[in-house]
């Protein structure tokens, strides 16, 4: 009985400990730099439900975020395209200067059917309520990337 | 140390841990969270029918119990008040349900840390108040009337229709008089005129994840379990596994190794032997445990729980 107590105390103390502190150390890893804003929108075909389930970071130098200037209210979006479009990786986004034409060319090649769209800065048109719909709906996916430049 | 004294700290920091829960709360501000906190945010002012109309566009549900109670309690609290009070009832009620089971200390905490406990807490509101009714069933089940708290788990999320055969043979419900079928049949026609509908609504989509590849997971834990059943349990065991085995297949594996999980430890419950297959069950709790943690450390980065996963997590902390 002592020993389960005991595995079942460690169990839990050791769950939070790494927890904090692997959270911690890895918020100081972050550098966090907010100076340009792009927003890169796909309509495509590729079911939404799919981007929510394959949504995963494999960075922290970039991040994407949903911004709405009017509500000074920005908030994470981490909505990558899953499998078909992994295109959008690591190496695209790990260059210094930002490309992205190149990236929608990539996106393009590979998926055809995506008509793309950059909007810079402005976001105004973006209407932020929407959002949800806009994510949910099956039909006319629209997957909206906001790239917050690091210089 | 004497055992009372072990007891005394177990406790303790299962209320430590229970405090680090609610902390996080907080950080949950995305995925399924956002919606919910939009829709919930969104009931002021709005009359029944708009309400439930917002309810069913922004969460795309149809069950109406989740949607009857954050109406009635959206007045008097603030989401983050709602939140709190709605976790912190569901922790006890789970607390309470372990302890009735008496289940090792080391799987009740493997439990309580595991990924799948982690995102009913967190991310699926709907189904924290279909397994809340599903734990005050158990906790209740010597009682008849108990049954309700079934009804008002379908009436909470569709998804506790895999559960039914096996509740059947568990609760070995019988009818005694002409009264009590009456009351049982109408009571289960209201709950399917809701449940058809969201299912016409909803089995479209769901189709859409067929892959054999997701029955993996479960049949793992169906194979383990298959080793603690006992002769009289075979029924319980087919009607709790052949369910699970067939929506994973359309549904996608998730949840499903989330209820094959807990089944196996159910079914393991009964003898509590140390076998291998109890050891593999073990080593899985460990692994949801780990994933666990992945998950709190990733809403706490991005507010989503999903946004890296647990090689995500241990690439960026090596």
């Amino acid at each position: 009985m002592n020993f389960d107590s005991y595995l079942a105390i460690s169990m839990l103390i050791g769950f939070m400990a790494i927890f904090i502190f692997g959270s911690l150390y890895i918020k100081s890893k972050q550098k966090w730099q907010r100076t340009e804003v792009y927003v890169l929108m796909l309509n495509s075909d590729i079911s939404c439900y799919d981007c929510v389930a394959g949504a995963y970071a494999n960075h922290f130098e970039f991040f994407f975020k949903i911004f709405n200037p009017e509500a000074h209210y920005s908030m994470l979006f981490p909505v990558w395209l899953k499998s078909k479009n992994q295109l959008l990786s690591y190496s695209i986004f790990s260059d210094s200067e930002l490309k992205l034409k190149e990236i929608v060319n990539s996106i393009s090649k590979y998926e055809k059917k995506c008509r793309t769209e950059i909007i810079q800065a402005s976001l105004k048109r973006f209407q932020f309520e929407n959002l949800g719909r806009l994510i949910r709906s099956e039909k006319d996916c629209r997957i909206v990337f906001v790239y917050e430049r690091k210089l | 140390m004497n055992e009372n004294f072990n007891q005394k700290i177990y406790y303790w920091t299962t209320a430590l841990y229970f405090a680090l829960l609610i902390y996080c709360l907080q950080f949950f501000t995305w995925s399924d969270q956002y919606f919910y906190r939009l829709y919930y945010d969104g009931l002021q002012g709005l009359s029944f029918e708009a309400a439930y109309d917002s309810y069913r566009r922004m969460l795309t549900a149809r069950e109406p119990m989740y949607f009857l109670f954050t109406y009635l309690i959206q007045p008097f609290f603030s989401k983050e008040w709602f939140d709190v009070i709605f976790s912190s009832f569901f922790f006890l009620t789970i607390l309470i349900f372990l302890k009735k089971t008496k289940l090792p200390k080391i799987v009740v905490s493997l439990l309580l840390t595991s990924i799948y406990f982690l995102s009913i807490f967190y991310v699926t509101e709907r189904l924290k108040l279909a397994v809340l009714f599903l734990l005050l069933y158990f906790i209740f089940s010597n009682k008849k009337s108990s049954v309700i708290f079934i009804f008002l788990a379908l009436l909470s999320h569709a998804q506790i229709l895999i559960l039914t055969p096996f509740l059947y043979f568990f609760s070995k419900i019988k009818l005694k008089n002409r009264t009590e079928i009456a009351i049982f049949f109408s009571i289960g026609l209201f709950v399917s005129t809701f449940l058809i509908k969201h299912l016409m609504w909803k089995l479209p989509l769901y189709f859409q994840n067929y892959s054999f590849y997701n029955i993996l997971k479960p049949l793992f834990f169906c194979i383990i379990s298959y080793t603690f059943v006992q002769r009289k349990n075979w029924s319980e065991y087919f009607s709790f596994f052949i369910p699970i085995i067939l929506v994973a297949l359309f549904l996608g594996e998730g949840r499903m190794t989330l209820i094959a999980f807990v089944g196996s430890i159910y079914f393991w419950s009964k003898d509590k032997k140390i076998t291998i297959s109890s050891i593999m069950l073990l080593i899985s709790g460990c692994y949801f445990s780990l994933k666990g943690i992945s998950f709190l450390i990733s809403a706490v980065l991005y507010g989503d729980a999903y946004a890296l996963n647990t090689f995500d997590i241990i690439k960026l902390i090596l």
